[in-house]
């Protein structure tokens, strides 16, 4: 029977008990009239509860979660219902259906959407589960908004820049480049290679555009100044110029999405693409050559100048509950799933989640691995929210910027008019 | 004895010439033309229907071949096997049945009542109401989302059939009544005023004279009105629960995720999924076409 099959029949069930239970109460409280009523339950007891997560829904992640919320739920006799909503729909359907409360208990959520979701006033506050949780500072800012904690680390990285060294090799790079010149020369001889290889997939298509935000960044661009949209500042120009040029040269191509961007890493024809630290997984599955993640390297960022700082975009997923409903059940819930190291390291074997606790990263079991270490300390230190994420409106403001860059990239526009209107257009919508 | 005419004679013993023209009066190189043209765009529309195919046939590794291959390698129905042992297709596929059939039902039952009230009827607000309904069908849909949610969030409708099936039936609906409208229009006149000569009211006109007239026509826009409700992704995600769900936001969900999208199995459960449609194609097919075409010319 499936499992929503079998949620179903057992609410069913559970409906008819209740009613049942409801009755027999109604008769016995009419045969003991005048007796007095049952206390309260009281506000520390456990409750069925709701949990709301993406990945419930995929494959991949669908048993792991299963088995992590029976860690929590199993002999306090209590139920919780899994929900789920598609990755790229997620953000809306938990915007719209927290606003009237029916969404309730605890959710996944991206960290560039904590801001949007605290600004309902639908979140409770979490801070209490803060001190016995063990997080890393790093990790917990991810859930602050201004002094109030309302999500918990779930998980935590970055979305940086892995190489193939074997194809790096191949074109006679043996060094890791450090700056954009020495980047830039690292492609143009693997695009001297031939074949159909794009040297960097970095991803051009409009929804990625987040990834251009850590290359304005290396070339000195705020991004946003204060309460001023600022990606029209010459830093931003620069960087656009200098990927309008990658592009130009044939070592960037239009029209790369993240999932063409693996796919191209994968086949082996990519020397260069940028993505999460959990992205090893996928590129096991999708590789035509079995030893491709041995050639698997995260690297820093390249910087303009020896010495600046190497940029990248922090990635994460917090736990949050709404205080609507069982609040009190759903925050300990988030708490064991955030904070229990057995649990953290159990999700970091399966599908290589990076913990969110100080223990669960000291232990062995991650510590000793090479590859999740190396991303921690290469691109995971220095990694940064993207300053748009402040803003409710970001995913609109990325779509401004997003359609001024394809414009950029296509040679509509020159880099510095489009950058402009994006510019308008964005502090257009912060008004 | 009998002389047959030395006309008629050389006539029958004449080798007969080959005809250049087809029966239509077309000439070969127009026929050619045209079937070649034909051709190309039956191609061109099938194309995406084999590469689903041949996606459903391949495993992840090979679907990601690039230069992609177009020819069928490697084939193996691993896919198959896996949507069929996860139970989660067959109950979506169920839901989507149930509330596009429900639609359409209610869409031709009710539109039909309406088309017939436009069509024979002369009253105050008639056209206003039809341009009304026209209108209706200009807004972009998703406007129309965060106002149905609200409302059935109000009601308690949230993730319940009905509400999946009130909303899909309120841009189905003013398309039903537009084409059954165009059917009773060229229906004459003259039939319903004889059928009231003989003493029959409107519930005998409308269900015993006029349904049998009109069926084709139902059929065509029933059939609209369940593919419109059985490809509906938006409204069906968000009104809908688990237990709800149809197959559109049914399998995305289940195999397009955060960092690999299932391609063989996607291409795999939508090939089963579109099944039943073409089996109601196949058995509709010859009333949808009379249908569609019955309101065409006023007669």
């Amino acid at each position: 029977m499936p499992d929503i099959h079998r949620r179903t029949a057992a609410r069913g069930r559970a409906r008819l008990t209740a009613i049942g239970v409801g009755l027999v109460a109604a008769l016995a409280l009419t045969a003991c009239a005048g007796s007095p009523s049952a206390a309260p339950s009281s506000p520390d007891a456990l409750e069925d509860f709701t949990f709301t997560s993406w990945n419930y829904g995929e494959e991949a992640q669908k048993a792991l979660i299963e088995q992590e919320v029976a860690g929590f739920t199993d002999g306090k006799g209590i139920e919780a219902e899994l929900v789920s909503y598609p990755f790229a729909e997620y953000r809306n359907q938990l915007l719209l259906r927290s606003r009237d409360g029916s969404t309730t208990g605890a959710a996944q959520l991206d960290i560039a959407d904590i801001q949007s979701l605290a600004r309902l006033g639908v979140l409770e506050d979490l801070g209490s589960y803060v001190d016995a949780g063990g997080y890393t500072d790093a990790a917990l800012a991810n859930g602050k908004v201004g002094d109030t904690q309302y999500g918990l680390p779930w998980y935590t990285g970055s979305i940086g820049l892995i190489s193939n060294t074997a194809l790096l090799e191949q074109a006679g790079i043996t060094e890791t480049p450090q700056t954009v010149d020495e980047f830039e020369d690292a492609l143009k001889a693997v695009k001297g290679l031939g074949g159909d290889v794009v040297p960097y997939a970095l991803a051009t298509k409009p929804e990625t555009i987040k990834d251009f935000i850590p290359w304005f960044r290396t070339f000195g661009s705020k991004i946003v100044d204060g309460e001023e949209i600022s990606v029209n500042d010459k830093g931003a120009v620069e960087a656009l110029t200098w990927i309008k040029s990658l592009v130009d040269d044939g070592l960037v191509s239009l029209n790369v999405g993240r999932p063409e961007a693996r796919t191209l890493y994968s086949q082996g024809k990519a020397a260069f693409f940028d993505d999460a630290n959990q992205v090893r997984g996928t590129i096991s599955s999708q590789a035509t050559d079995p030893t491709l993640l041995d050639h698997t390297l995260p690297v820093s960022r390249p910087v303009v100048k020896a010495g600046d700082e190497p940029q990248a975009l922090a990635w994460g997923g917090l736990l949050v509950v709404f205080k609507e409903g069982p609040a009190n059940t759903a925050s300990q819930f988030a708490s064991f799933l955030s904070s229990d190291v057995d649990t953290a390291l159990n999700r970091f074997e399966q599908i290589g989640s990076v913990p969110t606790t100080t223990k669960a990263l000291e232990d062995p079991i991650f510590a000793d691995d090479a590859y999740a270490t190396t991303w921690q300390e290469q691109i995971t230190t220095g990694a940064s929210p993207n300053p748009l994420w402040a803003f409710p409106e970001y995913a609109q403001m990325e779509a401004k910027l997003a359609e001024q860059i394809q414009a950029a990239l296509i040679g509509s526009k020159s880099p510095k008019d489009a950058l402009d209107d994006a510019n308008a257009a964005m502090q257009e919508l912060v008004k | 004895m009998t002389h047959t005419a030395p006309a008629v004679t050389a006539a029958r013993t004449a080798r007969p010439t080959r005809r250049r023209t087809s029966p239509t009066g077309e000439s070969r190189p127009v026929r050619w033309g045209r079937w070649i043209a034909l051709t190309l765009v039956s191609l061109f529309a099938l194309l995406p229907i084999y590469w689903m195919v041949l996606t459903s046939l391949r495993s992840p590794s090979d679907v990601f071949t690039f230069p992609p291959n177009f020819l069928p390698t490697n084939i193996t129905f691993d896919a198959f096997q896996t949507i069929f042992a996860d139970g989660r297709l067959l109950h979506y596929l169920g839901n989507s049945l149930l509330v596009a059939s429900v639609t359409a039902v209610g869409s031709v039952f009710v539109g039909m009542y309406c088309a017939y009230s436009f069509s024979k009827f002369r009253y105050r607000g008639r056209r206003s109401f039809m341009f009304l309904l026209l209108v209706s069908q200009l807004f972009p849909q998703i406007l129309l989302l965060i106002t149905i949610y609200g409302l059935f969030s109000a009601m308690g409708l949230l993730d319940s059939y009905l509400a999946l099936i009130i909303s899909f039936t309120t841009f189905t609906l003013p398309l039903c009544v537009w084409m059954m409208k165009g059917i009773f229009d060229n229906i004459p006149d003259e039939i319903i005023e004889a059928a009231k000569v003989d003493g029959a009211g409107q519930g005998v006109i409308i269900h015993r004279i006029l349904l049998p007239l009109i069926a084709p026509g139902m059929i065509a826009a029933g059939l609209f009105a369940f593919i419109r409700g059985w490809n509906d992704f938006v409204f069906a995600l968000t009104l809908s629960g688990e237990a709800t769900r149809t197959l559109p936001p049914g399998l995305v969900n289940t195999y397009l995720s955060e960092f690999s999208n299932r391609w063989p199995e996607l291409m795999a459960a939508s090939l089963v999924a579109s099944i039943p449609v073409i089996l109601i194609f196949l058995a509709l097919q010859r009333y949808f076409v009379a249908g569609l075409s019955s309101g065409a010319i006023k007669g």
